[in-house]
């Protein structure tokens, strides 16, 4: 980087003109939208630029990076003057590529992250990459609200500061003084032998006082929350039913804690000793205990009744020809799989999944001839890596000298980790996974190949969920690595997606994205799937969009969809194989195999 | 009969490390459960910084855990889920199973049924040490370089399974599930011995219907772990397989990132994992709350001077909830794909258990009704228990239909559910039963006045922490979240989430109240009398000195049940179990003794001796 800094300096300058400039700008428009002139990516600076790249960004990189502060991987700020544009476009198109061919800026950033694998994005273009690179570096677009509460933002920066040490000595000296009132009175009561506090009294009296403040707390604390609550209004057709449920037996509990608590403190306070009461010697009464054993089994008995009722209507079968869409997890993302034209969903399998060419591992054998390929030429590299490990182990120690603190300690670990036969077990169980995978994708393409279906050729992958209101519809939920879980907190449903056992959920939406909005009377607002199964590093930012619409804007999103696969398999056709020799394993069927 | 081990010479070791004595264990139970519980709530408050200032640097942060977990002062997001992960772990089985269960079985079951010690001290004592080594390993993995386990403290596989998931799978898992166990033996020993010793060992007159409900409490929470943590350990053994020696019990069609790539593992089911675990964990739940409800039942009768109401009832459902909680595993599952007919079952058996814990929550109210109530700190705590233990119970409502668990699964609903119904309550019944056998265990008092500031801070504290969290999980926001960026909805709960941490600091220093009264309680609490509360037990009847077998002479013979308090004809308002009948005071209600099993027991210390000895033969340990 020789002319990094005349670079910077010319930036600066252009920044600095540029600014004067924005400001007359921005006070002619209402906004400031570009806040840098040039990039580093290379590319004209534009509005349309970013604002692609925002949407990427948003697509891609947040479930991991934030653009000002690290979260599961770094902060993506100023990330284009920290590395070279050729090595960001590389390592965010493959990083394990740019890791495994030995780069050591890839392996420190992995080693600092704890082994925190970042995901591949094979699919993304150069210029794509370099949209959301511009993007990094010019910050959001959208307007500038105008922050009157800058204050506010800013308040818990100021959470060490030198009032609140001194407001913690404070407390801690009010505290202090109390022990030692506490003390004074103890003495004081020990020398006269009397009860100097009327504890039993004062106790008495407070837990009335906490019956009373606690329920006014309560009922504040629900009238200032409610309107965030999730009882009613429900998105999808069960929803209604559930809130209904929700209700009820928020009724019946809110009745029994109010009165038990109420119970509960009032004879704390009313029986609290008293000089010359005896206590009532009143050890049982089998009517009363009948009584309030009948209550709840009857009142619990109308709870169960109706869980029951809507739990199976909520499992129903979904009639036959329900539209099905596939929902795919992966740590930390999710994708969506449409049928096409055919309506059928193609199979699928976890062997026949490449980060680079078919994230969601769908049946096609072209594709599944290009991962044999990917698969013989891992093979190879991992063969290598391992017939070269004396030769690292050589140039590691010969490069040891003149390291010190967390350089030197990593670079020990490197070679401790061949040393002790780490690396080469790691390599020897990576070319057996290879092996049995190219087996087993050989396996399926032999024979009749049942696995490869005609279904799968016009299926169409997306980024969002796009359903039609009030057309009932199935999730079909498939996990790539761990358990995630799917939640639609607005549609009252949720399902586990769990790796090996595909789960399924159907329902029906009955407002769409806009009807909700105005009902919100909030714009921005987007229905999402979020994750609910702690899945890892990101579980917290790992979502999809879903947009409810008319069929008629649902047809017009579909028509713009090309089906993924289309084109390039067109010439060939599935492999009209001879006599099957062996057939394919149950496992790798399990893509339409119904949960129950 | 004179007691035949008081006299050989105890050195330190013997006394305080390798003890055999109940009494003694109990302590080092207690004192090793409170150092757990005090790490485990230090977690929560330093996870709750991270939840309320997602974007403040906290100086201190960096400084506990360095560069590499706390960069900038701001937690890690995987190390964020070890800490979650290692406080459920520690406060679950380590402060409320062992610190509870193993304190207050071991000081009361022999006292309360008047035996001279465990049926199996050395196994009492095994026990112990390796609770403690279990101890030392969970807190050893938080020391390795992969950071500890962070899939949650259900550790569900894949995620637990495969090393390279996340950076908590590594080394921190493998030493979670050392550490789990070696718990599991530890309470395997315990369960043996404390089922045994209410079995075989009781007093005479002591029979089963004259046992306090504290022991009914000890022994079928004693049965439920001997049942279900064999299972647990079962399925962390597979699970260990899984992950060390490529077996595929729990992971099927796997993918993985990172340029791991396809795995070879086929045909295994990541639910098999959950209904293992849940067999356990759901009988683990009332393996936790049933040992606070027997100290409550306890605690409640003696400082209301009133025996407790229906004591049948309160045994019988006590029962009922022992058998059912084996029955209800599945609730955890609903929304996991399991057949939906299987839902059903689950839901009817889950809302089934309400019953038998309404009528204990009914039962403590009548026992408090037209009773002369001394608000002792332990009666304090008490009552707290049961107002925590209805407001949690109340929302398993809620958690227990299918239907609704759809949309509260694993929101901050099902948080405050159990932290509520399992967490505060536990936690106040072991508290209850510190300040309440304080005398008995250490022979002094703990300072009331402290007690009563470090009640009203913690129960005051802990609502404020516990219910706002009903709504946040009403609004669907989830749980084991690191930020709530991911939805603009969830941006106006950042504001409850300041006030929760605050609570949560405010019940965090009330702890150490806690703390500074029961150590220096220890050496200079002022002196109690030989039955402070004036309870019937018998432990109150045994000296507070240190001697082995409890009673210097003869072990106390039970002539009535335990809870003959504010008798009309009596003068005092109590009667201790073993004041012989005068005739008139006789309890319908309490059948006689059975004769044939009190001949049976007639000399109950002997089999200890026995023991004693069979133990010096073999471990040649030179017991005189």
């Amino acid at each position: 980087m020789k002319n990094f800094s005349s670079k910077s300096m010319r930036l600066q300058f252009l920044k600095t003109s540029a600014f004067a400039f924005l400001l007359v700008l921005s006070s002619l428009q209402g906004f400031a939208a570009l806040k840098i002139e040039t990039s580093a990516t290379g590319l004209p600076v534009s509005e349309e630029t970013i604002k692609s790249g925002e949407a990427l960004f948003k697509s891609k990189c947040q479930s991991c990076h934030q653009l000002d502060r690290r979260t599961t991987g770094p902060a993506l700020t100023g990330v284009t003057e920290r590395r070279e544009m050729d090595w960001l476009i590389q390592w965010i198109r493959n990083n394990n590529e740019l890791r495994q061919s030995g780069d050591a800026d890839a392996i420190a950033i992995y080693n600092e992250y704890n082994g925190t694998a970042m995901n591949v994005f094979a699919d993304l273009s150069d210029d794509q990459i370099k949209s959301i690179l511009m993007y990094t570096e010019n910050g959001p677009l959208a307007a500038p609200v105008v922050k009157s509460d800058g204050a506010e933002q800013k308040l818990d920066e100021g959470l060490f500061n030198r009032t609140n040490w001194v407001l913690f000595f404070l407390s801690i000296l009010v505290f202090v003084v109390i022990i030692l009132i506490i003390k004074t009175i103890d003495i004081v009561g020990k020398l006269t032998g009397k009860e100097v506090i009327p504890w039993n009294n004062i106790n008495a009296g407070l837990m009335l006082a906490f019956l009373i403040v606690g329920m006014i707390a309560g009922l504040y604390e629900l009238s200032i929350h409610s309107k965030y609550l999730l009882l009613s209004n429900a998105s999808s057709a069960h929803g209604g039913e559930l809130d209904r449920m929700m209700k009820i037996t928020f009724i019946i509990t809110g009745f029994v804690f109010f009165v038990t608590q109420i119970v509960l403190f009032t004879f704390a306070f009313k029986y609290r000793a008293k000089k010359g009461v005896k206590a009532l010697h009143y050890p049982h009464n089998d009517r009363l205990e009948i009584i309030w054993t009948a209550i709840p089994a009857v009142v619990l008995t109308i709870l169960v009744l109706g869980g029951l009722k809507a739990w199976n209507h909520i499992n129903e079968k979904p009639a036959e020809g329900t539209a099905q869409i596939e929902v795919f997890a992966q740590q930390f993302g999710w994708q969506v799989r449409y049928p096409g034209a055919d309506g059928k969903l193609g199979n699928s399998s976890h062997n026949l999944i490449s980060e680079k060419s078919n994230p969601l591992g769908v049946a096609i054998p072209y594709k599944a001839k290009e991962i044999l390929t990917e698969l013989e030429s891992d093979l190879k590299y991992y063969e290598e890596a391992k017939a070269g490990l004396p030769e690292k182990l050589g140039d590691l120690k010969s490069t040891l000298g003149g390291r010190v603190g967390k350089d030197l300690k990593n670079h020990l670990k490197l070679i401790e980790e061949i040393e002790s036969g780490k690396e080469e077990s790691f390599y020897d169980l990576q070319l057996r996974r290879r092996n049995t995978q190219i087996k087993r994708i050989k396996l399926s393409l032999s024979g009749d190949a049942p696995l490869y279906t005609a279904a799968a050729k016009d299926d169409i992958i997306s980024d969002e969920i796009h359903l039609v209101v009030n057309e009932p519809v199935t999730f079909k939920l498939r996990s790539r690595d761990v358990i995630h879980s799917a939640l639609m907190k607005e549609f009252r449903a949720q399902m586990n997606v769990v790796p090996g056992i595909p789960t399924q959920f159907t329902f029906t939406p009955i407002t769409t994205t806009k009807g909700r909005r105005d009902e919100l009377n909030n714009q921005e607002f987007d229905y999402h799937v979020i994750c609910n199964k702690i899945c890892g590093n990101s579980h917290f930012n790992m979502k999809i969009k879903i947009v409810v619409e008319t069929q008629a804007e649902y047809d017009k999103w579909m028509a713009d969809q090309k089906a993924t696969f289309a084109q390039e398999d067109a010439e060939e056709a599935p492999a009209e194989a001879p006599a099957a020799e062996e057939t394919t394993e149950p496992t790798e069927n399990s893509g339409e195999v119904a949960m129950n | 009969m004179s007691n035949d081990h008081g006299h050989h010479k105890e050195t330190f070791i013997s006394k305080y490390v390798f003890s055999m004595d109940h009494k003694m264990i109990s302590k080092q139970f207690l004192i090793t459960g409170i150092i757990m519980g005090v790490m485990g709530v230090a977690m929560s408050i330093l996870f709750r910084l991270q939840l309320a200032w997602p974007d403040t640097s906290f100086p201190i942060l960096n400084w506990l855990f360095g560069d590499q977990w706390a960069p900038e002062g701001r937690l890690d997001s995987g190390f964020y889920m070890g800490l979650v992960t290692i406080h459920g772990t520690i406060m679950v089985f380590y402060v409320l199973t062992a610190g509870l269960s193993g304190t207050f079985s071991n000081l009361l079951i022999p006292l309360q049924v008047g035996a001279r010690d465990m049926a199996s001290p050395f196994m009492n004592m095994l026990s112990y040490w390796f609770f403690f080594l279990s101890s030392v390993v969970l807190m050893s993995s938080m020391f390795v370089s992969t950071g500890p386990a962070s899939g949650g403290w259900t550790i569900y596989p894949p995620l637990s399974a495969l090393a390279k998931a996340m950076p908590g799978s590594g080394l921190g898992m493998t030493l979670w599930l050392i550490a789990i166990i070696l718990f599991i033996v530890s309470a395997l020993l315990g369960g043996i011995n404390y089922i045994s010793t209410v079995l075989n060992m009781r007093t005479k007159g002591m029979s089963m219907n004259r046992m306090p409900l504290t022991i009914w409490a000890f022994l079928l929470t004693a049965i439920l772990g001997l049942l279900s943590f064999p299972v647990l350990l079962g399925g962390g053994l597979l699970l260990m397989f899984d992950r060390l020696a490529g077996t595929s019990f729990y992971l099927s069609d796997i993918f993985l990132g990172g340029g791991i790539g396809a795995l070879e593992q086929s045909g295994g089911s990541p639910i098999l994992f959950q209904h293992l675990f849940w067999f356990l964990g759901h009988p683990e739940v009332y393996i936790i709350i049933m040992p606070a409800l027997g100290i409550t039942s306890e605690v409640i009768a003696v400082n209301s001077r009133k025996p407790i109401f229906g004591y049948t009832a309160m045994v019988i459902s006590l029962i009922g909830i022992a058998v059912l909680s084996f029955l209800v595993w599945g609730h955890h599952m609903f929304i996991t794909g399991m057949n939906p007919f299987l839902g059903t079952v689950f839901l009817i058996m889950t809302l089934i258990i309400a019953v038998p814990s309404a009528v204990k929550t009914f039962n403590y109210l009548a026992t408090l009704w037209k009773g002369s109530i001394r608000f002792t700190n332990g009666m304090m705590f008490a009552i707290g228990l049961v107002s925590f233990f209805i407001t949690g119970g109340l929302t398993g409502l809620f958690l227990g239909n299918a239907a609704l668990d759809i949309s509260l699964h694993d929101t901050y609903f099902v948080v405050a559910h159990f932290h509520l119904v399992m967490g505060s309550s536990a936690i106040f019944g072991m508290m209850a039963g510190i300040y309440h056998w304080f005398p008995r265990m250490f022979g002094r008092t703990m300072n009331k006045t402290l007690g009563y500031i470090h009640f009203w801070l913690t129960f005051i504290s802990a609502y404020m922490v516990f219910f706002p969290m009903h709504f946040q999980g009403l609004a669907g926001v989830p749980r084991r979240y690191y930020t709530f960026d991911i939805l603009p909805e969830f941006a106006p709960w950042l504001d409850v989430n300041v006030f929760i941490t605050l609570a949560a600091i405010l019940g965090g220093v009330a702890q150490i109240i806690f703390l500074w009264n029961f150590f220096s309680s220890i050496f200079a609490g002022e002196k109690s009398s030989q039955n402070p509360w004036g309870a019937n037990t018998l432990e109150w009847t045994s000296p507070v000195e240190h001697i082995h077998g409890n009673w210097p002479g003869e072990i106390p013979t039970v002539y009535r049940w335990p809870y003959d308090y504010s008798l009309p004809d009596s003068e005092s308002d109590f009667i201790p179990q073993n004041v012989p009948d005068e005739g008139h005071s006789e309890e319908i209600h309490v059948t006689p003794v059975n004769p044939v099993s009190s001949d049976a027991k007639k000399e109950p210390e002997e089999s200890n001796a026995m023991f004693f000895t069979m133990v010096k033969n073999w471990f040649g340990l030179g017991r005189a």
